[in-house]
């Protein structure tokens, strides 16, 4: 399995994203628990103190590994193995900020997320926790849909891959860089031009498993 | 351009991950460009302070290194664009070739473009494939098509590391104050970095500047160049370029006898994909057929069957394979502990043994029964009758409930008559009004018939009435008649009128009849 590690700029994005959202909550809040005294007083700094200690424990245990800020960048924390994070390792890189945000706006974190290879924060080194991207959600095939022709070879499951990836991606090219491409693999197509584009997409459609 | 000695894996990656890959980049040849960025940054700083300081405004040091950074962005960049492909300049190579190497784009970067929000994408464009005018306005275009938002995301995060930094390291000293002597501290901090700073304080902050500047700034130049590779190869797909030759070399060396049968392949496709079809019926039926046997064996069957004469019945092998199935890891037991509902009714019965009944206990039973069909009954008619009464009484008891139907029903379509009135009476005014009248017209009829009353009521009177009186109105001066037999008669047309206009309740043939047989005798009577 393969994880691709978040480094700083998204991370940080994605924490702009969550502080955002509290701050716009704490707000809200702080507007309708004035009028409510000492009492409102009291269940606002209970709100600070879950917004800031609970909000990420909560979402990344129970929302997949994603607080709305990751998900919108389309991050997930896991475990250093790949496996969902549960409880203990969740409290304790969210607890270690007391340690990432000092001296100022996660200046530690943010360093020790330059330096690591894998953009780990002191908290992620501590709870062996791993910020990864999302894998892109692979459904539909945007190739074109166009009549299968079958290989005269039989391909590994790589090179098919490449020659899917080629026809998804056809129509983001331009004609000659198509052609420039497909005439590389003229020992399978035995074409040149706009015939071995032509079967590079017949190929597609069959390695697809269309008709 | 030898895409054979990429050093990074190409695939499609989202445009974070890309800058995620710069700064990768960044990070593995970190001591090349670290080096040479101190290098080269280090006496342009010294030199700009000692020049700021003379004419006593530290301040410009600041300002003009600020300034200067795309200057400096080369350094990383030449860095990370010879190294991407392979080849990692030394620290010697990189300071060498700063001396020549992109100054040509940099009059835009220093001054119309110094404040462009995607720099670091836009940065190799112009030092790596030096294009000019057009060609590069549309290379710009297209690359910033999707890249831009997260380039300029990326500088907005960028800047604020770098001020953060640089003010997190002053604060840095601070927390080293013990708390004793922190407000003491802190108030001698402030007066002297921020107050009334002395020349050292100032070059001293703009060090720190410099510190965080060189933290961030080459990070922030991989991440645009990761973004530009990254859209670089989506444009050009140049992982599938990769792909391919490595396919293309392969075929050469393993296929080069096969190549001909290759080609007459392809042109036979056709005919063996017709025969398929005519024969997938057929193959299909067999092999179902197999499938059922083999379902229908037991293993030793299908064993002897397989082997034929050679099967051998072997005792080990059935305790071994009785010995695997035993083993947990293949069928793994386990305990669960789960709440049920209990079941209450089930353990009172077990528990009630049935004692025999006395014909006492069965009378009372079925008076019991009795009674309770009955009472039954009584609540369902109660409930009958209340919804009876609901029904009948609910614009009473609940007048919310017809106020939202009737709101909701729509008003009676208005019907619009259009009666033509006649400029001047008929003559005949009775044969004029049966005439209407049978022609189905009845309002109309009657409205002639108003109309000729309250002219003649005008008339007897020697008034007139004002415009728009109403039928009250007009009662109320037919009782100044001196003619009570018309009076009577008027009050009569009129009533008969409102009936009609407003109920839209016709009088009878007959009534009408009367009316103008009254009207043609007291007519002819004043006459």
């Amino acid at each position: 399995m393969r994880l691709r590690a978040a480094g700083v700029l998204p991370r940080a994005a994605a924490w702009a994203i969550d502080f955002v959202l509290r701050m716009a909550v704490i707000w809200v809040f702080s507007i309708l628990l004035v009028l409510l005294g000492d009492l409102g007083l009291a269940l606002y700094l209970i709100l600070l103190f879950a917004l800031f200690w609970l909000y990420p424990v909560l979402f990344e245990v129970l929302n997949d590994g994603q607080t709305p800020g990751k998900r919108a960048l389309g991050l997930r924390v896991v475990n250093a193995n790949g496996t969902p994070v549960g409880w203990v390792p969740s409290i304790v890189r969210n607890l270690m900020r007391t340690v990432d945000m000092l001296p100022l706006f996660y200046g530690f974190g943010l360093v020790a997320g330059l330096i690591d290879r894998n953009s780990r924060r002191f908290g992620d080194m501590v709870a062996d926790t791993l910020v990864v991207h999302l894998d892109n959600p692979h459904g539909h095939s945007s190739a074109p849909d166009v009549p299968a022709v079958q290989s005269p070879l039989s391909l590994p499951a790589a090179d098919q891959g490449a020659i899917v990836a080629f026809a998804e991606r056809a129509r983001q090219l331009t004609p000659e860089r198509q052609q420039e491409l497909a005439n590389l693999l003229q020992p399978l197509t035995q074409a040149r031009g706009a015939v071995a584009v032509q079967r590079l997409l017949g190929m597609a459609s069959s390695f697809l498993g269309r008709q | 351009m030898r895409l054979d000695g990429l050093t990074v894996a190409l695939r499609q990656r989202t445009s974070w991950e890309a800058a995620d890959l710069g700064v990768a980049l960044v990070r593995r040849h970190a001591g090349t460009i670290w080096l040479s960025w101190i290098i080269t940054t280090l006496p342009v700083f010294v030199l700009l302070n000692l020049g700021a300081a003379l004419i006593d405004s530290v301040w410009l040091a600041w300002l003009l290194l600020w300034w200067l950074k795309p200057v400096f962005d080369r350094v990383p960049l030449f860095v990370l664009s010879r190294a991407v492909f392979g080849a990692v300049p030394s620290v010697r190579e990189t300071l060498r070739m700063q001396r020549s190497w992109g100054w040509r784009s940099m009059l835009g970067w220093l001054s119309w473009r110094r404040l462009h929000p995607a720099r670091s994408l836009l940065l190799p464009v112009d030092l790596l494939e030096g294009l000019a005018g057009s060609r590069r306005s549309e290379r710009v275009r297209v690359l910033q098509r999707a890249a831009s938002g997260t380039s300029m995301l990326t500088t907005l995060i960028a800047a604020h590391m770098e001020y953060l930094l640089s003010v997190g390291v002053m604060l840095l000293a601070l927390m080293f104050v013990p708390v004793e002597y922190f407000s003491e501290a802190a108030q001698q901090f402030w007066r002297t970095l921020f107050d009334d700073p002395p020349i050292w304080a100032q070059c001293l902050g703009n060090f720190v500047t410099w510190l965080a500047m060189s933290l961030i700034e080459p990070f922030y130049v991989g991440a645009g160049f990761g973004l530009y590779l990254n859209r670089r190869t989506q444009l050009e797909a140049w992982d599938v370029e990769l792909a391919f030759r490595r396919i293309a070399a392969r075929l050469r060396a393993t296929a080069t006898a096969l190549l001909p049968l290759l080609f007459g392949m392809f042109v036979s496709v056709a005919a063996v994909r017709a025969e398929d079809t005519s024969t997938a019926d057929q193959v299909g039926g067999a092999a179902a057929q197999s499938v059922d046997a083999i379902a229908a064996d037991t293993p030793p069957q299908s064993l002897r069957r397989v082997f034929a004469g050679r099967y051998v019945e072997d005792a080990g092998f059935g305790a071994s394979v009785e010995q695997a199935y035993a083993d947990p890891d293949l069928s793994p037991k386990s305990k669960q502990y789960v709440w049920e509902l209990r079941d209450k009714s089930k353990k009172g019965k077990e528990n009630k043994s049935p004692e025999p009944k006395s014909s006492l206990q069965l009378w009372l039973e079925a008076f019991g029964r009795i009674m309770a069909l009955v009472a039954e009954n009584a609540l369902w008619l109660l409930l009958a009758l209340l919804i009876a009464l609901l029904v009948r009484y609910h614009r009473i008891w609940l007048p919310w409930i017809s106020e939202r139907f009737e709101r909701e029903r729509k008003p009676d379509a208005l019907a619009v008559h259009d009666i033509a009135l006649p400029e001047h009476l008929p003559d005949d005014l009775p044969a004029a009004v049966r005439a209407l009248w049978q022609q189905g017209r009845q309002r109309e009829a009657l409205a002639l018939l108003y109309r000729a009353a309250v002219l003649r009521l005008d008339a007897s009177l020697g008034t007139s009435m004002p415009p728009g009186a109403t039928e009250a109105e007009c009662l109320r001066r037919s009782r100044r008649l001196a003619d009570a037999d018309y009076a009577q008669l008027f009050a009569r047309i009129v009533r008969c009128w409102q009936a009609a206009a407003y109920a839209q309740r016709l009088p009878d043939a007959r009534v009408v009849d009367e009316l103008l047989a009254a009207w043609s005798g007291s007519r002819s009577a004043s006459a």
